[in-house]
């Protein structure tokens, strides 16, 4: 399948200042989490997709048009969530859907139609009436969104989207945009400093650091631990129960009171704790394999180039 | 709760044009400003004076359709001229210096000497033919319009609308939700040029029309939209002069910062500044004596009315309305003009998207 977006030694300078250096990346139509400390080169990035600033070297394209030449029909195809609070004074939620909407190029009577139905679907009630100037950050972040994707556009590029979002709001937005990817094929890039959102909702992840791509791998590969780990939540006798695995083979220490980590992920692993559980009466509540945390995948990564320099 | 919840719907409608997109900025601009009630309060106040210039023209129609009469009774002695007849052809061919004689012509020029021009709509009245003098007269009540009412208008309607077009997008960045869509700079900025356009228009543009169609249905026949077919081609270029160069440079400093209350503070200091500069400017050079010729030597010192911008939008209305009969003292105001619109203009679009590069 053809990239989404394929960027090759892309360099961008302001001034004398090197803020994307030799970028090069493939990202395909999936849910792609971009990851950066501040000042990595992450709005630059966004910046080059959108095509809204020069390049000083390297090429690309996004969605098949060619990155510098065909700016207007990328942003025609992109829904946009800036970080910042971009609104117009004077405007209601639903105005500023409208707005949007009819800047996508769409006529005035179907992107009012529409800018109701997507607010419908971004969980804006009547409040859509009022003016946005009386909105919490929060509401004001629902109609960002809402204006991001009233245009249907193919690639969402969403940065800090669940900022200012409470818990509840915040698990909703998330599942809007998995909504999107899973049944609309909306391809996304979440640009965020919240991992555990990435780690939920993205099936990729890249991280930049001082403009350079220092990761890129999918969730998956990156979840998975240096060695095969299992963790075992189990309710008995911890002693028995460590003293017989270790007896039938299995390399098992004590994790927490009433978690074993076991050296190990396969089947016949599996089966044999099910075993000796059975035989020794312990319940087991858990079997879990170990997942590295992002958190843990970001630090490093950013502790290893900061060693580096 | 919605009473009918579609979720997500993919939209696959057909999207238009570059144009669509300025309508999209100048209506939703013009939407925002109209909820203004001072600018609703100027728009009502700015339309008082086209009573005033619509009373002109009927005062002026009456005069004129006296004087034909006078000098048509006049000839006809033995009451055997058919009337009616003559009164038409006398809108044409009559000049009715005989029947003005009757009027003191120091009085008309004391009524009419305080405004600018008046020597030249004295002569036409005095010396051309009634449909001369409407067109002269007409342009020259038009041009007083566009000048003073109309002029101190546009400062301070431009004053409360522009400064915070651009400014505001700067300070709440909503310049990227333009600019991450399919819109150009020059979209952007024609669409933003457009709501102060509008607000102008309805100024200038609109009343004037309005107070031409009065005129028309005054005179004494529809023959005089043949005398006069170019006046609304004159009021048209007239309110360009007057919307185009003022609202670019309005424009001009509501990019240059964030601060909206800077830009209309720059936007009045333009005005003041100037005027004041062309004042003093005028009052250091005025110099009482008269030539061997008898002609005033104040006369034949440099106009620097280019110094003051309502000077020089009123020297090119002037020409605009053919009130000015040496077309080569009008050049310097059109090129001060050009430059500010040119400059202001440029400006504009390296500013603009500035913030997206920083």
């Amino acid at each position: 399948m053809a990239p989404l977006i394929h960027l090759e030694n892309i360099v961008k300078f302001y001034g004398r200042i090197c803020a994307l250096d030799n970028v090069s990346l493939d990202m395909g139509p999936r849910i792609t989490g971009l990851l950066g400390p501040n000042g990595a080169g992450k709005s630059t990035l966004i910046k080059v997709i959108l095509g809204l600033v020069r390049i000083n070297g390297g090429e690309g394209t996004v969605l098949g048009y060619r990155l510098g030449r065909d700016g207007r029909e990328i942003r025609s195809q992109i829904g946009y969530l800036p970080e910042d609070d971009c609104y117009i004074p004077g405007m209601s939620g639903v105005e500023v859907v409208r707005f949007s909407a009819c800047l996508a190029g769409l006529p005035p009577i179907e992107g009012l139609r529409r800018a109701h139905e997507i607010l419908d679907f971004c969980g804006v009630q009547q409040e859509r009436y009022r003016d946005i100037e009386t909105y919490s950050s929060g509401m004001r972040q629902k109609i960002k969104f809402a204006s991001s994707i009233v245009h249907d556009p193919k690639l969402l590029i969403l940065d800090e989207p669940t900022s200012h979002l409470d818990p509840e709001e915040r698990e909703d937005l998330l599942n809007r945009i998995r909504v999107l990817a899973r049944d609309y094929n909306k391809s996304v890039i979440l640009c965020t400093h919240i991992l555990r959102d990435v780690q939920s909702t993205c099936d990729d992840v890249v991280i930049l650091f001082r403009g350079q791509v220092k990761l890129h791998q999918s969730m998956e590969q990156l979840s998975l631990p240096s060695s095969p780990t299992t963790f075992v939540h189990f309710d008995g006798d911890p002693e028995r129960f460590q003293r017989q695995l270790q007896r039938a083979g299995v390399d098992a220490v004590e994790s927490s009171p009433d978690v074993l980590q076991l050296n190990g992920i396969d089947q016949d692993l599996i089966a044999t704790v099910w075993r000796i559980a059975n035989e020794l009466g312990v319940v087991i509540q858990s079997i879990t394999p170990a997942r590295n945390s992002l958190e843990e995948v970001f630090m490093n990564t950013v502790r290893e180039e900061n060693h580096a320099h | 709760m919605p009473i009918n919840n579609v979720g997500y719907r993919a939209w696959d409608g057909i999207t238009r044009g570059a144009l669509s997109r300025c309508l999209a900025i100048a209506s939703t601009g013009i939407g925002i400003t109209f909820k203004s009630q001072w600018i609703r309060r100027m728009l009502f106040v700015s339309w008082l004076p086209v009573a005033y210039v619509g009373i002109g023209f009927f005062f002026f129609e009456k005069y004129m359709d006296e004087q034909i009469r006078q000098t048509i009774q006049g000839l006809d002695t033995e009451n055997k001229i058919d009337f009616e007849r003559l009164r038409r052809e006398a809108q044409q061919n009559i000049r009715p210096h005989e029947a003005n004689q009757r009027i003191p012509p120091g009085d008309l020029r004391g009524a009419l000497s305080l405004f600018p021009k008046s020597d030249v709509v004295i002569r036409s009245i005095m010396n051309d033919s009634p449909s001369v003098a409407r067109h002269t007269t007409w342009c020259w009540m038009l041009m007083f319009f566009f000048q003073y009412p109309q002029g101190i208008m546009m400062i301070m309607m431009i004053g409360l609308i522009v400064p915070p077009l651009i400014s505001r997008d700067l300070r709440s960045r909503a310049y990227l939700m333009y600019f991450s869509r399919p819109i150009g700079r020059l979209e952007y900025l024609l669409g933003k040029l457009a709501i102060p356009a509008t607000f102008l228009a309805m100024i200038t543009l609109i009343p004037a029309m309005t107070i031409y169609v009065f005129g028309v249905m005054l005179s004494p026949g529809f023959s005089v939209v043949l005398d006069t077919w170019d006046i609304p081609f004159r009021i048209v270029i007239a309110s360009a002069v007057l919307i185009i160069p003022t609202s670019l440079l309005a424009l001009m400093f509501s990019a240059l910062t964030h601060e909206s209350r800077f830009a209309a503070f720059a936007w009045l200091a333009v005005w003041g500044l100037g005027e004041g500069a062309y004042r003093a400017i005028s009052a250091a050079q005025f110099d009482p004596r008269t030539l061997p010729s008898g002609e005033p030597v104040a006369q034949r010192i440099t106009d620097w009315s280019f110094v003051s911008l309502f000077g020089t939008v009123g020297k090119a209305q002037t020409w605009v309305f053919g009130l000015e009969s040496d077309p080569r003292a009008v050049i310097p105001f059109i090129i001060v003009l050009l430059s500010i619109s040119v400059v202001a203009a440029f400006v504009l679009y390296r500013r603009v998207t500035a913030p997206i590069n920083a």
